[in-house]
């Protein structure tokens, strides 16, 4: 490790979402509460009981963009691939800037190329394997997503996924940050990405976890998560090399924490999640009175609310900062969820608001939190915490500091 | 210079052995190879026994990638001597090319062929997350720390090395298993045969990793890992470039010259393109370097995602003691290469 610490700050946001498409609207969209839930159209619906998600069904004027990109890759590439360019863009980052910096791509993801997979089982059940195109088979694995980021900008750097589930964001950013605080990098694209799959709408309503109208997360009548899709990525980069460039800082990224339950596949540990709150402050080097706001996990299921409400109180005491749940206006963008949730808190900064949670309507004492019900709330973020937890018990927690407070 | 990070131990799970001990055996036993040895077109581990690992306990719900893993893993732990008090501080990183395809095909197939397609196997469906065998292994041996799931096609064993490393020079981890595995699927096969001729081989390897300087009783110290990636329609040449520009960099890093290095390696059973010789001589290395093949694909077959993995273990029971460079380049324009010195013969630590 070099002996002065490399700062690493947050430059560019790129999103495609069901609420909004591109940094600015979306902004807009969590400060106003957008939710929108539609029926699925991403696959054939017949046989279950009710079939709805947070699907992008609208890609506004990316749309050509799109059918241009899903000629020659799956839906989680383009997705990616749409918010890799509006973080360059954002940026204002130069293909030759890029370049020079050694630019790579870090992206977590839960299920990678779903739509791919779940096509070529079909065709496989219906005509055999051998009627599948060797170029469906090619798209089928993970680190494609990656891949199609890097292709499309020219990048040289090192192009990977991490396909740590529904922690996969938190985990790709935080990757990013090692990565350029390692000096092997000045600027890294990071984040993450999933589509709406048949497999996943399938296991999660199977284990009733499928809410039949709308996510409530912290809510006594919560009933459940929405799968939702979309892409987030993020430009990080060295303060020195964003500063030498005159770039828009939004934020730095103080550091991140990572644990494993290590006890069981599906069910949260509060004990374990508490502590790798403690893991990420420690290496943020902050104080739990320090943090203004938390963007939950908060995937509205009966037992993560709990848990991760018990966790941060365990950490905070019984006054936790606010926290609120973006999954109530997206749904549960799998991998792609804590990089949303990573941009939401870069934008509260950037814009002093607090980002709400939505179809908010009785408190649960069990849970006992300032959830920011159904209003987005005006308050200035100084540190925000961004909270990720999977299957299998891989947590990570990532914290950042609004880039007005940043002084070079 | 960075912080260096040793292998501790190696676990394996192979066709050509179970064990690290084992599959040195067999690699280094006198076997032409000829047409007469060519491997099918895919091969499976025949004598692995999930009774050795976990005893009477049911590993239904276990699919064949997690138990691979979680065998594999247990070899390293349990040979580098890793006490269950210390393993809650420990971590894993594991690679492959999607996670457990196998389970994942037969979860969506079910979806279709059930009487209804939310009719699934509950107990099925954490199989299908990529994470599960990363996790399951964690849940297994105890181990609390870092826990990631790493994909970077046939260089997802190399992607998961770099992972760990940076995880303990990094601080969040002292010592970590890492590696790659990856099971025989009906899926997996058709993926492996629409993008190569090769032959797919099931297997997987693990390495038990500490942050520190050179023990005794370690195999070899990292020094260091670097991947970059090219444009898909790149030359073997412009490939070859980038390539020795990674080892450079590699080199000064780690304040190592050319010269200094006593062995290469590059994946795969042929370096067809010359794209690793060639790597080579752009960088300067001496024209004795002795070349170690890759020895499981050349015998058993390329593993996909645990095909790097496999690589490095398979240097390591043949490399001679040094310097070596470990390099590889997949199909789709990822480019890795290793910088590691050798310590001992490999039986001594196995």
């Amino acid at each position: 490790m070099s002996t002065i610490e490399t700062r690493v700050v947050v430059t560019g946001l790129g999103v495609i979402s069901n609420i909004a498409i591109g940094q600015q609207a979306f902004a807009a969209a969590l400060r106003a509460g957008v939710g929108k839930v539609g029926p699925i159209r991403s696959f054939d619906t017949t046989g279950y009981p009710y079939a709805h998600a947070t699907e992008i069904h609208d890609l506004g004027a990316l749309a050509d963009d799109y059918r241009e990109l899903a000629a020659t890759m799956g839906r989680s590439s383009c997705l990616a691939t749409l918010a890799g360019r509006q973080a360059v863009q954002d940026a204002g980052l130069a293909g030759d800037v890029l370049r020079a910096a050694g630019a790579g791509v870090v992206l977590g993801t839960t299920n990678g190329e779903s739509q791919v997979i779940d096509a070529i089982v079909k065709g496989w059940l219906d005509d055999g394997a051998a009627s599948v195109p060797a170029g469906a088979w090619q798209h089928a694995p993970a680190h494609r997503i990656a891949h199609a980021v890097a292709g499309d900008l020219g990048l040289a750097g090192e192009a990977l996924v991490l396909a740590t589930a529904c922690a996969a964001g938190n985990y790709a950013i935080g990757h990013a940050a090692d990565i350029i605080q390692a000096g092997e990098a000045d600027v890294m694209l990071c984040g993450g990405v999933d589509s709406v799959c048949r497999k996943t709408y399938s296991g999660f309503f199977r284990l009733g976890a499928i809410t039949p109208d709308v996510c409530r997360p912290f809510d006594a009548g919560r009933r459940g998560i929405l799968t939702g899709e979309g892409a987030a990525v993020l430009v990080l980069e060295s303060l020195d090399h964003a500063t030498a460039r005159g770039a828009h800082i939004y934020a730095e990224v103080l550091g991140y924490g990572s644990n494993c339950d290590a006890r069981h596949m599906v069910a949260p540990d509060q004990d374990s999640i508490a502590a790798c709150i403690r893991i990420a402050h420690a290496r943020a080097g902050i104080t739990p009175e320090q943090v203004d706001y938390i963007c939950a996990h908060g995937t509205g299921t009966r037992t993560n609310d709990v848990v991760e409400a018990g966790a941060v109180h365990a950490v905070f005491g019984a006054r936790p900062p606010p926290l609120s749940s973006i999954k109530s206006m997206l749904g549960h963008t799998m991998g792609a969820a804590s990089a949303m949730g990573a941009i939401a808190c870069v934008l509260g900064m950037r814009d002093d608001f607090l980002p709400p949670t939505i179809h908010f309507e009785q408190a649960d004492p069990q849970c006992a939190v300032d959830c920011v019900p159904n209003h987005a709330r005006p308050a200035y973020i100084g540190i925000a915490e961004n909270h990720g937890f999977a299957f299998g018990g891989n947590n990570a927690i990532l914290i950042l500091r609004n880039g007005k407070e940043i002084t070079a | 210079m960075t912080a260096s990070v040793c292998i501790d131990r190696i676990g394996v799970v192979s066709p050509l052995g179970i064990g690290f001990a084992a599959f040195c055996q067999a690699v280094r036993s006198d076997r032409p190879d000829d047409a007469a040895t060519a491997p099918a077109s895919a091969v499976r581990i025949t004598d692995f026994r999930p009774a050795d690992y976990f005893g009477t306990r049911s590993v239904a719900t276990l699919d064949r990638m997690t138990q691979l893993a979680i065998a594999s893993t247990g070899q390293a732990l349990d040979g580098a001597g890793v006490a269950p008090a210390a393993r809650r501080a420990t971590g894993v990183v594991l690679g492959s090319a999607g996670g457990g395809f196998g389970s994942i095909s037969d979860f969506v197939r079910t979806t279709y062929t059930a009487a209804e397609p939310h009719l699934v196997s509950p107990l099925q469906f954490p199989n299908t997350v990529m994470n599960c065998a990363a996790a399951q292994c964690a849940i297994w041996h105890g181990l609390a720390g870092i826990n990631a799931s790493v994909c970077a096609g046939d260089l997802s064993g190399i992607a998961a090395l770099q992972y760990a490393m940076r995880m303990l020079r990094g601080g969040h981890a002292t010592a970590l298993v890492a590696g790659a595995v990856e099971e025989y699927s009906e899926f997996l096969y058709h993926l492996h045969r629409a993008a190569t001729p090769a032959p797919f081989a099931e297997g997987g390897a693990v390495f038990m990793l500490r942050a520190g300087a050179r023990a005794d009783q370690t195999v070899a110290t990292l020094f260091g890992i670097r991947m970059r990636t090219v444009p898909v329609d790149a030359t073997p040449h412009a490939a070859a470039l980038a390539l020795a520009a990674a080892a450079r960099h590699l080199l000064d890093r780690a304040c190592v010259r050319p010269a200094d290095l006593a062995w290469r390696s590059h994946q795969g059973a042929s370096d067809a393109d010359g794209i690793g010789r060639a790597a080579s001589t752009l960088l300067g290395a001496p024209d004795d370097l002795s070349v170690v093949p890759d020895i499981a694909a050349r015998r058993a077959g390329a593993s996909a995602g645990a095909a790097s993995a496999l690589h490095l273990a398979g240097a390591l029971a043949l490399a001679p003691q040094g310097l070596g460079i470990l390099t590889a380049v997949s199909a789709q324009g990822m480019l890795g290469c290793i910088l590691v010195d050798h310590h001992q013969p490999a039986e001594h630590a196995a």
